[in-house]
């Protein structure tokens, strides 16, 4: 976000606004289709009047209309507000997975660059290791250790994350402590901790964000996929995975309990990859 | 070349390190450190099993010995083709994977094949569109693609191909006929990232000037396209071998979860469910037997396929 400010100070205003990819339509699309699921997360209730775990007297198994847009469940719950209220745990749980990949990968990246050495060596053979595992039996492994659950898959898909963070943030570290300032840096007095959080931090931030809300995409698709598996929160707390899972019983007569979550999941990863890919733009 | 056959033992023995500490971490994780936990389940008094018969599976399970005879003896039996036994069915870990490996394996190379395919037209549309919209989207196809979640396309293509339009039998399907959308659905994600690296490369070989030579010298189409523009564009679609072959194991987990198939997936979700430690754990080491294996030809391989490496790795 740092830069197009910059390029403010830099050119004439307007040329700077037009030029901004940040304000492609289809950035700013994106941006919307984001912005609505967080909504949903934060104020559930002005977006629907109805319980998303009892549908009440409601008849069951209802194709969308004007009262349920998505139609209703096997039991008559509102499948949309099932969505709304799902939105907070499916999110929070990509959020979870993220920060973990990215505050342990960049620890370790961290570490790496400046100890170099044998703690270098050592902690990217780690790295090489989690690689190596196929993200999906990484995580599975330690949704069997830590049991089934939101929070427990959150982690789980977090560790997978782990190494692509560790990686970006090795690379950035070195060309960070090479670089002149740094060196002016130690020339006039500041120690390791100094350089680390007033330079190496700060500077290599901008591409490990990117890659942060990159991320973010790929883990709501794969907690999704462990919801659906059946591994996250059990029914009926509503979870987008879950959801399709539910909703799949019934794909013979009431498809749309199946395609428009899964068209959901679909539109909100697409538009965070694309805000991912603008911000990597806007920081090369 | 003199380096060559150094370079090839380093990378060799590199393998050969991951690979055993990919076993060390996952076989403390999965079976030294929840030790006792995975025995729980026969301690459950409505088994009724009387204590000497805990002590007995216990000790068949090896889990009355010390942490590191436990982990010295699990290596010894990876080593020699012995993962142990299921906690669950108290079949042999061997002959469970075994009898689900080839229908897996099967599905895999249909689903890269498939993948492969699909990249390829979705980079030919992308690059020789007739149309500039056509080309546009084409162009937005992968990243679309990526974000699709397998098993909601698996559902809906079980349901919308299959009961609705009646093009393919999935209640007394033929081995081929079964396949079909099984394939499509682990395809459609794997493509994504091979067609983003072909399209790329493709528009960055097309901007060499031997392209345009041996475009001057009278060739065209098809042969430009397979001799001069894909040849060179290959090998950059190699790096992304290893992020493929992961996704080429989820799918599997996924789809054979989807469509009722028996194999590697189903038998790994199956573990997870029954909390079958021994059977997941053979998996993760097979599963990163075969990403090791797959990184390791590619690196090899990839000074045969693209010349312009032999001498850069000559001179280091």
């Amino acid at each position: 976000m740092n830069t197009p400010l910059k390029n403010n100070k830099a050119q004439p205003r307007r040329t700077a606004l037009r030029n901004s990819p940040w304000l492609k339509p289809l950035t700013l699309l994106a941006g919307l289709i984001v912005l609505i699921p967080v909504l949903w997360a934060l104020f559930p209730g002005l977006f629907t009047g109805q319980d998303p775990l009892d549908g009440g007297s409601t008849a069951s198994l209802l194709p969308p209309d004007a009262q349920h847009w998505f139609g209703t469940d096997q039991v008559g719950r509102d499948v949309y507000a099932r969505m709304v209220y799902g939105a907070g745990r499916s999110l929070l749980a990509a959020i979870i997975a993220v920060a973990v990949g990215l505050v342990i990968g960049t620890a370790i990246g961290v570490i790496a660059g400046t100890q170099r050495g044998w703690i270098e060596d050592v902690l990217m053979r780690i790295v090489d290791v989690l690689v190596s595992i196929p993200g999906i039996l990484l995580s599975l492994s330690v949704v069997i250790i830590l049991g089934f659950g939101t929070v427990n898959v959150a982690l789980a898909v977090g560790i997978t994350a782990i190494a692509q963070f560790a990686r970006l943030a090795r690379a950035q570290t070195l060309g960070i402590v090479r670089s002149d300032y740094v060196a002016a840096a130690y020339g006039s007095g500041a120690n390791h901790t100094k350089v680390l959080i007033h330079h190496v931090l700060p500077n290599a931030s901008g591409p490990l964000l990117a890659l942060a809300v990159l991320q973010l995409g790929s883990a709501i698709l794969q907690i999704s996929t462990l919801s659906f598996l059946g591994y996250g929160t059990p029914p009926p707390t509503p979870e987008w995975g879950l959801i399709i899972s539910e909703g799949r019983n019934f794909v013979a007569t009431a498809w749309w309990l199946t395609v428009l979550p899964g068209i959901i999941v679909m539109a909100v990863v697409v538009a965070t990859n694309r805000l991912g890919s603008v911000l990597r733009e806007v920081g090369e | 070349m003199t380096s060559t056959p150094k370079y090839i033992l380093a990378r060799l023995g590199q393998a050969v390190l991951v690979l055993f500490l990919a076993f060390t971490l996952a076989s403390l994780l999965l079976l030294i450190l929840p030790g006792d936990g995975v025995m729980a389940r026969f301690s459950d008094p409505a088994l009724g099993l009387s204590k000497d018969e805990i002590a007995g599976i216990r000790a068949s399970f090896g889990a009355d010995l010390p942490w590191w005879q436990q982990y010295a003896s699990t290596l010894l039996g990876f080593l020699t083709g012995d993962f142990g036994f299921s906690t669950q069915t108290g079949a042999a870990v061997s002959t469970l994977v075994s009898a689900a490996l080839p229908s897996t394996a099967v599905l895999a190379l249909t689903g890269f094949v498939s993948a492969l395919v699909l990249a390829v037209i979705v980079t030919l549309v992308a690059s020789y569109g007739r149309f500039r919209w056509l080309r546009d989207v084409a162009d937005s196809l992968p990243s679309l693609f990526i974000s699709v979640p397998v098993f909601w396309l698996g559902i809906i293509l079980v349901e919308f191909v299959s009961f609705r339009l009646g093009w393919i039998n999935v209640v007394d399907p033929g081995p081929f006929e079964s396949l079909i959308l099984p394939s499509v659905t682990i395809a459609l994600p794997i493509s994504a990232p091979i067609a983003q690296v072909l399209i790329r490369s493709v528009a960055e070989v097309r901007a060499q000037p031997y392209v345009r030579v041996t475009r001057a010298k009278g060739a065209a189409g098809a042969w430009l396209f397979v001799h001069a523009v894909l040849r060179n564009a290959i090998s950059p679609a190699l790096t992304i071998a290893g992020l493929v072959f992961g996704e080429l194991v989820a799918g599997a987990v996924v789809t054979e979860t989807v469509f009722g198939r028996n194999g590697i997936g189903a038998l790994t979700a199956q573990a997870v469910a029954n909390r079958d430690n021994p059977v997941l754990l053979t998996i993760v080491v097979i599963a990163t037997l075969g990403f090791v294996i797959v990184n390791l030809l590619v690196d090899l391989l990839y000074p045969l396929i693209d010349p312009r490496l032999r001498t850069r790795k000559a001179a280091a």
